[in-house]
């Protein structure tokens, strides 16, 4: 007594094979098609599968790479019924079959299938007769040859473009996907088979692609949205076509990979919003800077007068003080908006941090971040565009705030960011190292290879653009620097940014 | 048609016989209806697979006037001759419609 799953597209071989093996005394479960047939597998597994190879959604050849591809699936035999065995030159065993018999007349279907089973009783190996059982009855049909060679001739189209193809049944459950889409998708083909289109997606997502496919259902023309969706780490464009003239009504999904072109624009728009938001800061610390000389100059002119030794003159020093900080703070604000067609130029990291603390400083106090800075004053210069490495520091220390303000709690200790500058030699080159150390959140281990994506975040949507590392990167490699990381999750963050020694050095 | 001889030669019992020819009608007499659309859409495709759907149960059933009428609704469709293709199809609807008088 066996179990056995007879996939078929056509109800007369179903009813053929439920007879002939129940009166055997078998136990008979029957599919219609491929996605019924991996329903029925994840709660049954049979002795034996007898499939036909031309069915609609998934294939005969699909379900058998699939069911291959499966553990609990490996005692399992697979033997096809082909009505094309004659014409189709394909060896089934490269699908994972067992045996293969052509379909024709019921009597000699019977008892070939009948004799194979038997054999499977006597030999408990996949030891089975590897030719095609039938054939000598059969003849090549002509047109079956034709469909088959248009068949190959289409798959290999399908195979070769960029753009990734995909079939939904209509219970929205993918049932082709050429190779594009896979390498898209980033899930092999045999367990991308089955999956419901829209678990693909980020959950928030997966409303407006329903809402999508419905527009496309009911509308019954091709559907897309302006924005990309983001899949397995890239932006992806959707196209959703209804296909008509057709008694199963599958839908075809084009997706097209724009990620390294949303990567240019969005370098393209961050610079122009730098170079937007520069401008405005020069204006404005131009502006600025006469009050405050004002300022200054009024107030040392009380200082002059005999005003020494009173309370007024100490209030007179703070204001020169006050005035001296938003000085500061203007001249911070010109060098991060200088113009970025800039040459590298000399500079010393320990300018550059201090213009960098200056900006961000208040903020991390604030939010009871104790800092404390190490650089020591002789370093060596560097050959650098300073407010692009002031951004990069920027961006770090911004990090280390967010993950700071991440930590639980209940942990001991306060939060503090510690900054070191040395020098570093990698592979006979010397580099001046900074690195930054928060006691944060740190980076969990299986996103570590992603945070210098584009568009990669672990903040919320709408907070952040998930672009500041991925900036940060390309600047310290066009400054053949190299941007490094070292972190245990729930402990801490280090960065290391080293950028190369100015070589000419006396 | 002699049901007692087919059966026999498909090594069928009789009564299972009749069953499977019953669902043979009923799933053709659909199957025509498709290959109906499929004709006037001019989808050689469809009617190729609706023809090879048609071949392969009436060659089960050892169903050979049927199955030649099938084999003509291919060669005919793959041949451009839709007008044969229609005039096959409708004979066959005709046998369909007729054997009910078996």
């Amino acid at each position: 007594m066996k179990k056995i799953l007879v996939v078929d597209n056509h109800p007369i071989m179903l009813k053929f094979m439920s007879n002939l093996l129940e009166k055997k005394g078998h136990q008979v479960l029957t599919a219609p098609d491929g996605l019924s047939a991996l329903d029925i597998l994840k709660t049954n597994i049979p002795d034996v599968i007898f499939a036909d190879l031309v069915m609609p959604n998934i294939s005969g050849e699909k379900l058998c790479r699939i069911v291959r591809s499966k553990p609990e699936l490996k005692e399992v035999f697979l033997i096809i019924l082909s009505a094309i065995a004659v014409e189709d030159e394909t060896n089934i065993l490269d699908y994972g079959a067992d045996a293969c018999i052509a379909k024709g007349p019921f009597d000699k279907m019977g008892d070939h299938i009948l004799t194979i089973l038997e054999h499977l009783d006597t030999v408990r190996t996949h030891e089975m007769p590897k030719e095609i059982l039938g054939r000598e009855s059969l003849y090549g049909r002509q047109i079956t040859q034709e469909l088959l060679a248009s068949k190959n001739h289409f798959e290999a189209t399908l195979n070769n473009i960029s753009e990734g193809i995909l079939e939904l049944s209509e219970e929205l459950k993918i049932i082709y996907a050429n190779p594009a889409a896979v390498s898209i998708i980033g899930i092999p083909e045999e367990t991308l088979l089955s999956k419901v289109f829209t678990k693909l997606f980020l959950n928030n997502h997966q409303k407006k692609i329903e809402d999508l496919l419905k527009i496309q259902k009911e509308k019954q023309r091709m559907v897309t949205h302006d924005a990309p969706f983001e899949m397995n780490n890239k932006q992806v464009m959707l196209n959703i076509i209804p296909i008509k003239n057709n008694e199963h009504k599958p839908i075809l999904v084009i997706l097209k990979n724009i990620t390294s072109q949303k990567q240019i624009e969005a370098q393209l728009q961050h610079a122009q919003r730098m170079e937007a938001i520069g401008t405005l800061a020069a204006g404005v610390a131009h502006e600025i800077n006469n009050p405050i000389s004002g300022i200054i100059g009024y107030a040392e002119i009380l200082k002059d007068s005999d005003q020494k030794q009173t309370p007024d003159y100490d209030i007179l020093n703070r204001i020169i003080k006050e005035a001296d900080r938003i000085a500061e703070i203007v001249k911070n604000l010109l060098t991060f908006s200088r113009d970025r067609h800039e040459e590298k130029s000399s500079a010393n990291i320990k300018d550059i941090l201090s213009s960098t603390l200056g900006l961000i400083e208040k903020r991390l106090i604030k939010d009871g971040i104790q800092l404390s800075v190490d650089v020591p004053d002789a370093l060596p210069d560097i050959k650098v565009r300073s407010h692009e490495i002031q951004q990069v520091f920027l961006n770090i220390l911004n990090n280390a705030h967010y993950g700071l303000n991440q930590r639980p709690l209940e942990l001991s200790g306060d939060k503090f960011i510690n900054i070191k500058c040395g020098i570093n030699e990698v592979e006979g080159r010397n580099f001046i190292r900074t690195t930054f150390y928060d006691n944060g959140t740190g980076i969990p281990k299986n996103i570590l290879n992603n945070i210098c994506d584009p568009f990669f975040s672990t903040k919320p949507p709408g907070k952040g653009t998930g672009l500041g590392l991925s900036i940060s990167h390309g600047i310290v490699n066009n400054h053949k620097g190299k941007l490094l990381f070292e972190t245990v999750e729930g402990k801490f963050t280090k960065v290391m940014v080293n950028l190369p020694i100015h070589a000419v050095q006396s | 048609m002699n049901f007692k001889k087919m059966s026999e030669k498909l090594g069928l019992e009789e009564d299972e016989y009749l069953e499977l020819v019953e669902l043979f009608i009923e799933t053709s007499k659909s199957d025509l209806k498709n290959l109906q659309s499929a004709i006037n859409n001019k989808n050689i495709e469809m009617i190729a697979g609706i023809a090879h759907s048609l071949k392969g149960a009436a060659m089960n059933l050892g169903l050979d006037y049927f199955l030649e009428l099938a084999k003509s609704i291919e060669k005919t469709a793959s041949d451009g001759e839709l007008e044969e293709t229609a005039k096959a199809a409708e004979i066959f609807q005709e046998r369909l419609d007729n054997s009910g008088d078996f």
